[in-house]
């Protein structure tokens, strides 16, 4: 990358060098529309500074795409997988690095308005036969990145001289990547340790100006290895050194802490619900879900919905009874939910017959169930990341899960929530109280 | 798809597959995928393509789940740095849960148990690579040349015969799964 350089600075890492293709791209309506996309939708209303948006976020992710991809060149062992297994050599590194950025950069521009909770808006998938899948926001990014970030990189110098188009890039979204070097590079944006979560976690801390997000990003940058697989011979995916387990364990704490203290917050989570209520409302005329990414027309309507349009037709009295809620924070109150974790034989099914219990009794009053593990958060909560052995030549990786105490210990959160309307709290309290003392309790009022 | 009925499919597919073969992690991915694409079968898990093949985080997340609560148990193998599993001791009792959905898909899963129960994880890795690129690649899904290509520009550690057999194998028992 010889062309021109900016640089812009962020909150996180400094200031964030970009070149000239990249600021095309930064420029244009789907990029510059994620300004008005808020990264944690209406955290804000738990953590006041939670104001961020998914473009600072992305800039994010390309500056540390391409820092990892640095290090994957500078580490001697990975070096030579990528260029003999992967034929990753020299004289490609500047056309694969490019690639990187750009799709860590255009990774998140299918998102709609206030982010994660629009994708229960999102229409069905109906290409597949048989399954009830809504479209993706990686499809919404893929066709986003085809039908309006092609022609910049085709008609861009450098997106021309290294012959990269809006389908290359878009392939490191959804499908499958061009080749094998691009399936292990596709490990830097949605991998095991991937840099959308090395972002993230940090962003997002900052902003909800908490401590829980925090890790070493510069030791896991660092120590970033070519792990070869620990199931599969000859399969190789982007891992860590030993040297930087405890970095990696810091990681996957910080992600489990800022899952059960941000993203599953029991009043950011119904939020989430009275958002999707008054979204059905505004979006009533096209049955209730945002236009689908097929087609270049409509993916434009889509790409026309963002969170001002919407803060627009709230503050106009729009969005039915659900946007009267978002308007004067009257959410729904959380009223009983059961535990994070069992332990106990059974008692994972007693606690949920008694939160059913719970449930059939408040029924009445209105009352809402929010499953914790199906947050948009909600991923693995160990994960499979491979750790290579610092030492000798082999490259055999070890599941972080497997050798690290900690990382063993976290367990997957399976809590179940009931929320009533504001208006019916005391009842609720009341009908619970009296289930409670019938029978013992296994969840918490 | 419900969570107990995924939670279900992990189980029942550790009962099944567990006691006779090396069912790791990825083997579990593969046999899902192979399930949902060859057998039709609904799983509600989509699946993205790694270097290790066709792969879904939610799943991943959902065999934490089912090892926390006991339907699944993972156990190293000696001498390696590999993990089995096995259906764990609460397999029965969320098979059961599942049962319904279970016992519409039981046929086409024991098709596919049988056909591919005793494969090795890099085999089924071969075959959920042809089958994932015959979904996502409509344009080349017809012809083999072009098929052959496109697994040999992901996958080129499988050679052309290995890649002949598993493609001819599929064309076989697809049939059995219509």
């Amino acid at each position: 990358m010889s062309e021109k350089t900016y640089e812009i600075r962020d909150p996180i890492h400094g200031l964030v060098p970009y070149n000239d293709l990249e600021r095309e791209i930064i420029n244009s309506f789907p990029f510059q529309r994620l300004r008005r996309v808020r990264q944690l939708a209406w955290t804000d209303y738990i953590y006041p500074g939670a104001m961020h948006t998914r473009f600072e976020h992305s800039i994010g992710v390309m500056h540390i795409a391409g820092r990892v991809f640095d290090a994957l060149f500078k580490d001697r062992r990975n070096k030579e997988i990528a260029e003999n297994v992967f034929g990753l050599n020299s004289d490609e590194r500047e056309r694969r690095k490019q690639l990187v950025r750009l799709a860590a950069l255009t990774h998140d521009l299918g998102h709609g308005p206030f982010s994660h909770p629009a994708e229960d808006l999102f229409p069905d998938d109906d290409s597949v036969a048989g399954e009830r899948y809504k479209i993706s926001h990686e499809e919404y990014s893929a066709w986003t990145i085809k039908g309006f970030i092609d022609d910049i990189l085709k008609s861009h110098k450098t997106g021309n001289r290294l012959a990269i188009d809006g389908s290359l890039v878009a392939s490191y979204i959804v499908g499958a990547p061009t080749d094998s070097g691009d399936a292990l590079l596709k490990d830097i944006i949605s991998g095991t340790i991937d840099v959308d979560r090395m972002d993230y976690l940090l962003r997002d801390s900052y902003h909800c100006g908490v401590r829980y997000g925090q890790y070493d990003l510069e030791r896991i940058i660092n120590t970033i290895a070519i792990c070869e697989d620990d199931e599969l011979e000859g399969e190789f995916s982007i891992g860590i050194n030993e040297d930087g387990i405890h970095a990696a364990e810091g990681l996957f704490i910080a992600r489990f802490m800022m899952f059960t203290q941000v993203y599953m917050h029991k009043t950011r989570s119904i939020y989430d619900y009275h958002f999707e209520n008054l979204m059905r409302d505004l979006l009533h005329e096209s049955g209730g879900v945002f236009p689908s990414p097929r087609n270049l027309a409509s993916l434009k309507q889509f790409l026309n919905w963002d969170d001002w349009r919407v803060l627009g037709c709230l503050s106009e009295g729009k969005g039915g009874i659900h946007g009267e809620i978002i308007r004067n924070r009257h959410h729904h109150r959380l009223v009983y939910q059961t535990n994070e974790v069992f332990d106990g034989e059974g008692e994972e099914e007693r606690a949920q017959r008694r939160f059913e219990k719970v449930e059939a009794a408040t029924k009445k009053l209105g009352c809402i169930r929010r499953v914790a593990s199906k947050s948009w958060y909600s991923q693995s909560v160990k994960s499979n990341i491979l750790v290579r052995p610092s030492d000798g030549d082999s490259a055999k990786g070890n599941p972080l899960s497997r050798i690290s105490a900690v990382v063993k210990s976290l367990r997957p959160v399976r809590q179940l929530r009931l929320y009533v309307p504001l208006a019916n709290v005391d009842s609720a309290a009341g009908e619970i109280k009296a289930i409670l003392a019938r029978g013992g309790r296994n969840g918490k009022a | 798809m419900e969570k107990l009925d995924q939670i279900g499919l992990i189980a029942y597919l550790a009962k099944k597959v567990g006691p006779n073969n090396k069912l790791g992690r990825k083997a579990v991915q593969k046999f899902v995928h192979i399930a949902a694409s060859l057998g039709k079968i609904p799983t509600g898990y989509r699946f993205s393509f790694y270097t290790y093949g066709p792969y879904s985080r939610e799943l991943a997340a959902d065999l934490e789940v089912a090892e926390a609560i006991d339907g699944i148990v993972s156990c190293q193998n000696p001498g390696t740095t590999a993990f089995d599993i096995k259906a764990g001791d609460a397999a029965d009792s969320i098979i059961k849960n599942a049962k319904n959905y279970l016992e519409n898909q039981e046929k086409s899963l024991n098709g596919i148990f049988d056909e591919f129960g005793n494969f090795t994880a890099r085999t089924l890795e071969l075959y959920s690579t042809i089958l994932f690129l015959r979904d996502e690649e409509p344009n080349i899904a017809n012809s083999l040349d072009d098929l052959k290509k496109r697994v040999n520009q992901l996958k080129p550690q499988y050679s052309d015969a290995e890649f002949n057999q598993a493609y001819q194998h599929l064309k076989r028992i697809e049939h059995r799964f219509h």
